[in-house]
């Protein structure tokens, strides 16, 4: 369902994806789906199903703006929300009302603000999508099964299932640090502003702050700085590698144009972007845009002593969620990496890409190993289950702490990036 | 239109109420939810899908429901719910209220209902 899916796109569009935003997304598209599928079953033709489905739900404003007023009361300002999915007219007017509230127009910042908000106001909210498997739903038995088969590497979509109570750190940190560059992103774009250097999505790697650093990371170039504390390390001025430059040094002001143009539908700005966004100095080229499965394929290029894995994990992983956050952002974004050094070409489809899924990232991978796909998907990003299957709004405990994770960047620690390459890695 | 309005309005009080009694027989979604409160009431009550949203929120924030993701393997996912035993008493409260509400507003407006009085009396 193309078109719904779409449709749900056009309705959060411009919105702060927070992680009750993103959520409430995924639901309002699955319910459009059983509606329209209802609809056909029905015997209704598809096009007046789509379009009494979308009729169903106009305006996602009012209940995003009013989660927070609503707690107080019940039931006395649904009359708004009615009005809003029945005609349009009162739908605008109440929103004009609203706006003063949200001030999702006028100020912009404050948007972002409202977003924030948004997370931390759900700091004593009840726990949900704690995974006990219900009762007479078609629920999951992923949840109270294989937990461990759903949390190893592998499997892009489905394992993306994993079940949440699983005490596990690291991907709380992921999906923080992914979700928040979302929402910088968002954010910023929407709004036109370029990040100013605190707010970078990008790292300060060294940053004092940083405490989850691992001291090892990036230190495989750099025999001695294993030796050294990270700020020492920072300051020294050690060379940069032209993937670690890229990434700190981008700023979204650099790209906005190019999230604004569109991504599937116009594949010369495609190109542009890629060509700005780091990794770029590898030679990277799109090999496929499909439409239909809203599918765009990469692929980079690299001689195996040039580039440290972990950079180019790092990249891939800040590539996929820039490109996602674009406007006509595809849904799967699939990478084949290739060493040239190994003497293989890249451009096929990536199915050569067999049993590479175990690469040390410690440079003693397997020597025949020449090309690898990473298969990054929408749902690892945003479903609650994915990369973001963590962000439980209790995790977030102060406004500093949002704060510092907005503006982390995923690829500051070099373990979650793996973590969430490793999510990608396609084993065949 | 006016009256069906003003009888929406009525209902609308009980939005909350009206979800945690359809959860209540089983796990559900939004759509089915839906579909459940309209073959419910006959279809003399259509619950729009924003105010259900509404609803589900507000019901989870408060700890009556906890919603959790379906594992459907193709197709969207859908978001079910379930009622939580704070969900079972509130809805036991709510009903309670609403009887005797409704109790009260019938004397008000003049029609004694007896068998809505003496039920009440026998209950339990």
């Amino acid at each position: 369902m193309n078109e719904l899916r779409m449709y749900v796109e056009h309705l959060f569009e411009g919105r702060v994806l927070t992680a009750e935003a993103i959520e409430l997304k995924e639901e309002i598209y699955g319910n459009l789906v059983a509606r329209y599928d209802d609809y056909r079953a029905q015997g209704m033709g598809e096009s007046d199903a789509l379009t009494k489905t979308m009729a169903s739900v106009t305006d996602i404003n009012e209940l995003l703006d009013g989660f927070d007023e609503r707690n107080a009361g019940n039931g006395a300002s649904e009359d708004a929300l009615n009005a809003a999915s029945g005609t349009r007219a009162n739908a605008e007017g109440e929103a004009v009302a609203s706006d003063a509230a949200g001030g999702k127009d006028a100020t912009r910042p404050g948007a972002q603000d409202a977003g924030n908000g948004a997370i931390l106001a759900h700091s004593d909210a009840p726990r949900i999508g704690v995974p006990t498997p219900p009762e007479g739903a078609p629920a999951p038995d992923a949840a109270s099964g294989s937990e461990s088969a759903a949390d190893e590497k592998g499997g892009a979509g489905d394992t993306s299932r994993a079940p949440e109570n699983q005490p596990k750190r690291q991907g709380l940190r992921v999906a923080l640090i992914a979700l928040g560059a979302v929402a910088v992103l968002a954010v910023a774009f929407a709004v036109g502003i370029p990040l100013l250097g605190g707010a970078s999505l990008l790292a300060q790697k060294y940053n004092p702050t940083g405490a989850t650093a691992p001291s090892d990371e990036l230190s495989t170039q750099d025999g001695n700085a294993d030796d050294e504390p990270e700020e020492d390390f920072a300051q020294s001025g050690v060379q940069r590698s032209a993937i670690q430059m890229q990434l700190e040094d981008l700023r979204l002001a650099d790209i906005q144009q190019y999230l604004n143009a569109g991504v599937m539908g116009n594949a010369a700005n495609l190109a542009e972007l890629i060509d700005r966004l780091p990794g770029s100095t590898l030679g990277p080229s799109v090999e496929e845009v499909d439409a239909a499965s809203r599918t765009v394929q990469l692929a980079y290029r690299y001689q195996e002593d040039s580039v440290d894995d972990e950079d180019l994990d790092r990249a891939l992983v800040f590539n996929t969620t820039v490109l996602m956050c674009a406007t006509d952002a595809p849904d799967t974004v699939r990478i084949v990496t290739c060493d040239d050094a190994a003497g293989s070409g890249v451009g096929t489809q990536g199915g050569n890409g067999a049993q590479r899924g175990d690469r040390a990232l410690d440079g003693s991978g397997n020597p025949n190993a020449d090309a690898e796909t990473y298969l990054f998907t929408r749902e690892m990003l945003e479903s609650p289950n994915g990369w973001s299957h963590a962000l439980t709004p209790e995790r977030v405990a102060t406004q500093a702490e949002l704060d510092a994770n907005l503006r982390n960047p995923v690829l500051e620690n070099g373990d979650l990036v793996e973590l969430i390459a490793e999510k990608a890695r396609v084993l065949q | 239109m006016a009256a069906r309005d003003a009888e929406s309005d009525l209902i609308r009080g009980n939005i909350d109420a009206i979800v945690l009694r359809s959860l209540s027989k089983h796990d559900s979604y939004g759509y089915e939810i839906l579909k459940d409160i309209a073959a419910t009431s006959q279809g003399e009550y259509e619950m729009k899908e924003p105010s259900l949203y509404t609803s589900l929120k507000r019901l989870e924030k408060q700890g009556f429901i906890e919603g959790y993701w379906g594992s459907e393997s193709q197709g969207a996912r859908r978001k079910y719910y379930r009622v939580t035993p704070a969900g079972a008493q509130e809805l036991d409260a709510a009903i309670g209220r609403w009887r005797r509400a409704r109790r009260v507003i019938d004397q008000l407006l003049g029609q004694t209902d007896q068998h809505s009085t003496s039920q009440n009396g026998g209950n339990r």
